[in-house]
């Protein structure tokens, strides 16, 4: 085994943890965290003028034009699911091997010209979509010939860079770690492996990114006189626009995995099992992308049906093994811990109550991010199977799923490990307590409201990012039944936005104010770089989680249900599609 | 735990009860969705359109207009706006009832030499050819107010060919789904399906 040198000087020896915190490495996690964090709260001054205008009749709108709207859209999509992920991501990269590797960042010096490079596109990028011309609302999507000013394609295009400087930071240290032997074991640990997977699908995320983007700057420079195929140009966006989703539940995995070992010691069913989870998502985001072209033009039949279904089908193989193990973790752990409790043993569910729920965020944070990510993933499983698509396309169906996967899933999933990083690296006790838990409860709980608001509006045809459909009406025509789904959406969104205030305000607040806790532990209690232990099997004739198997098998059965629902009222409709003429 | 070095057999340990049969449950899933909708390509009645034709961006109003010339469909007038009017649908020789539609900002249209309608009106039960094609970006085709919802991505470049069945009467919106820039929400046309 290889010795470890002790490098004093640069770490510090964590005392609620006993990991190594490689201290140069610090104000770089924090600030991009900060960046996060402020990304968010743009993205969630947006969602709440969104929310409020999405009431029937705009009845709650503070938005004096369409214009304003569209531009609010804009903005919210590029701050959630580019800046605020993408932002916490990357302190994520640097958080997670520097610790659990015991190792120093391979360069902090790349480190902030990483942030640097960032920033700018940050900067430049938020400047366009805020104040920049009407000519820049081209929406997340951004689908060419749709064309903004090159300005535009320019910052995001930066911005791309900087998260590629800090992804190569990133494997950089974790090799630097094998390499110097400050991490001296074979396998990394799990969630340093999660988070690889994810920085791997990131990496081939934005070269898809980058070539879209070129065309779309070049064309908007004039460079290029024609358009180039709009399908084709779609199909690569989305080999960006969706594996930019699968860094966030590869990273939001690995979250969970963090989650439950850092609130109650809970470790993973099995490792392989959820390594191969991990490898799955590497295996099927590359290819996958066709599901956003189903009822495009281009393409044929079977290759929709091999990559849009067929392979998406496996895509949610490693989301549904996560979901499973994650639960199932703690209730092992907790029926582990409680042997003699008839509590526990006795009941399927009595774990459940054992839980920290109120001492840790991560408890009702893990409940509610698995399972709405599993509702939510449920209705993307269904929208992405070839004919359901028809009936479930652009309206705002397709955004119930996404708010659940990477809002509900990923958010809440941030929002506790943010927590949690508040007191490991800046060692700032989170103010107000409870209030924390109660702030995840709270924005689930909108989230849900939101969502499932979205899902019935959208069911009945509602399309997603139109800002009034006030005009359809005119003429004698009358409007579906929109308005209680439409409804829900705007009360839900104002209570995940008054939720997510107070997640600003307690992490920004215990930043600065929030009590100091010690920073230097004893070195005698570092984490030592022994030989893993060798695991016993240990299956008795029982099951470790049959609590959650039960769950489990309760979720697949409105899985199954579900899905053959949504077929039957396919098949209600017109004849569509493959038709013999008479 | 997940934040420490595994267990140094990790790879040898077996998979527990729990995780088989999760692990079967999952396979009965996805074998199951799979099943259905290839099953359902071949039985079903409601499957995404196949067909397309590339044609340059533009020359589909053209080619729209020509197509609409050819389908023998005639003027008419429905609540005060114009419509194209095609009561009958393919023959038995698999020709006719073709009516082209152009997407643009902010407009649906079918457009014929002599005049342009913004809405169209065809007959139930009859097997129709509804072409569907772009003139700048892209944009989506919605049928709200039928029991039947159906979106279609319409997109600069394509003629997608959407063969359907009408079977129910009335006058419906056909609006774009597909955000298109700052008119989006002013972009709706109508189809009325009558019994002739």
């Amino acid at each position: 085994m290889s010795s470890i040198t002790i490098d004093k000087e640069n770490f510090r020896v964590c005392p609620q943890t006993s990991f190594r915190v490689h201290k140069p490495t610090e104000p770089l996690i924090i600030i991009n965290a900060v960046m996060a964090i402020l990304t968010l709260s743009t993205g969630g001054i947006a969602a709440l003028l969104m929310g409020l205008h999405k009431s029937p009749g705009q009845a709650w709108t503070l938005l004096k034009s369409t214009t304003a709207y569209y531009r609010v859209v804009n903005i919210h999509g590029f701050n959630m699911l580019i800046f605020w992920v993408i932002w916490f991501e990357v302190a994520l990269m640097y958080f997670v091997p520097t610790v659990l590797l015991n190792s120093p960042l391979f360069s902090t010096k790349m480190g902030w010209g990483a942030f640097a490079t960032m920033l700018i596109g940050t900067l430049g990028l938020e400047y366009i979509l805020i104040f920049g011309s009407p000519k820049n609302i081209v929406m997340f999507t951004a689908y060419h010939p749709l064309t903004a000013e090159p300005a535009f394609y320019m910052f995001y295009l930066i911005y791309a860079v900087g998260v590629l400087l800090a992804g190569a930071n990133f494997f950089l240290t974790v090799y630097q770690a094998k390499k110097t032997g400050t991490y001296p074991h074979k396998s990394l640990p799990l969630v340093v492996y999660g988070v690889f997977v994810a920085v791997v699908i990131a990496v081939q995320a934005i070269l898809n990114g980058a070539i879209v983007l070129s065309i779309g700057w070049l064309y908007s420079l004039g460079v290029l006189k024609h358009p180039v195929d709009a399908d084709l140009w779609k199909q690569v966006f989305w080999g960006f626009g969706h594996s930019a989703q699968y860094i966030n539940i590869t990273a939001t995995a690995a979250v969970w995995y963090t989650l439950i070992a850092i609130s109650t010691g809970a470790k993973p069913l099995n490792e392989k099992f959820s390594r191969l989870a991990f490898l799955l998502y590497l295996v099927f985001t590359v290819p996958v992308a066709t599901h956003h072209l189903i009822v495009d033009p281009a393409y044929s039949m079977p290759f929709k049906i091999i990559n849009a279904t067929i392979l998406a089908l496996g895509l949610a193989v490693p989301s549904l093994i996560h979901a499973f193990v994650i639960p199932g973790a703690l209730e092992k752990q907790v029926r582990l811990q409680n042997p003699d409790d008839e509590e526990v043993t006795d009941s399927l569910f009595g774990w459940m109550r054992k839980l920290p729920w109120n001492e840790h965020p991560a408890i009702p944070a893990i409940i509610w991010s698995v399972f709405l990510f599993g509702v939510g993933g449920i209705i993307g499983s269904i929208q992405g199977t070839y004919q359901l698509n028809m009936i479930t396309h652009n309206t705002l169906r397709i955004n119930a799923h996404f708010h659940l996967t990477v809002v509900a899933g990923t958010t809440i999933a941030f929002m506790a490990i943010a927590y949690y990083v508040i007191e490991l690296i800046p060692r700032r006790k989170i103010l107000f307590g409870r209030l924390k838990s109660i702030q995840i409860h709270l924005y689930a709980i909108g989230l849900l409201l939101l969502s499932g608001g979205m899902f019935i509006a959208g069911v009945q045809g509602a399309p997603r990012r139109t800002a009034t459909y006030q005009n359809y009406a005119s003429n004698g025509f009358k409007l579906p039944a929109w308005n209680f789904g439409l409804w829900m959406l705007s009360v839900g969104a104002v209570f995940a936005v008054t939720a997510g205030v107070i997640f600003v305000v307690l992490i920004v607040g215990s930043l600065f104010f929030g009590e100091k806790l010690p920073k230097e532990g004893d070195w005698s209690s570092a984490i030592p770089g022994g030989d893993p232990e060798v695991l016993e099997e240990e299956h008795g004739d029982g099951l470790e989680a049959p609590g959650t198997l039960g769950l489990g098998v309760l979720f697949m059965i409105l899985f199954a249900v579900f899905y053959i629902v949504t077929f039957l009222v396919l098949s209600q409709g017109w004849d569509i599609g493959r038709l013999t003429y008479p | 735990m997940a934040l420490t070095p595994p267990p140094k057999n990790w790879q040898a340990i077996p998979l527990g009860r729990d995780e088989k049969l999760w692990s079967l449950l999952i396979i009965v899933m996805i074998t199951m969705m799979g099943l259905m909708t290839v099953g359902f390509v071949f039985v079903g009645n409601q499957n995404p359109p196949e067909e397309y034709r590339q044609i340059p961006t533009e020359d589909y109003r053209q080619y729209a207009i020509d197509g609409n010339d050819a389908s023998g469909a005639v003027k008419t007038t429905i609540r005060g706006e114009n419509a194209l009017s095609l009561l009958s649908g393919v023959d038995a020789q698999g020709n006719g009832g073709d009516i082209y539609m152009q997407a643009r900002q902010w407009n649906w249209l079918a457009p014929m030499t002599n005049f342009t309608a913004n809405g169209i009106q065809i007959a139930r039960g009859e097997t129709y050819r509804l072409h569907l094609g772009s003139t700048d970006v892209l944009h989506g085709f919605e049928l709200i107010g039928a029991d039947f919802l159906v979106t279609i991505q319409v997109v600069p470049g394509y003629d997608y060919i959407v063969d359907f069945i009408p079977q129910e009467t009335g006058i419906f919106r056909i609006i774009c789904n597909e955000y298109c820039g700052a008119g989006h929400h002013t972009m709706f046309s109508f189809m009325e399906v009558v019994d002739v």
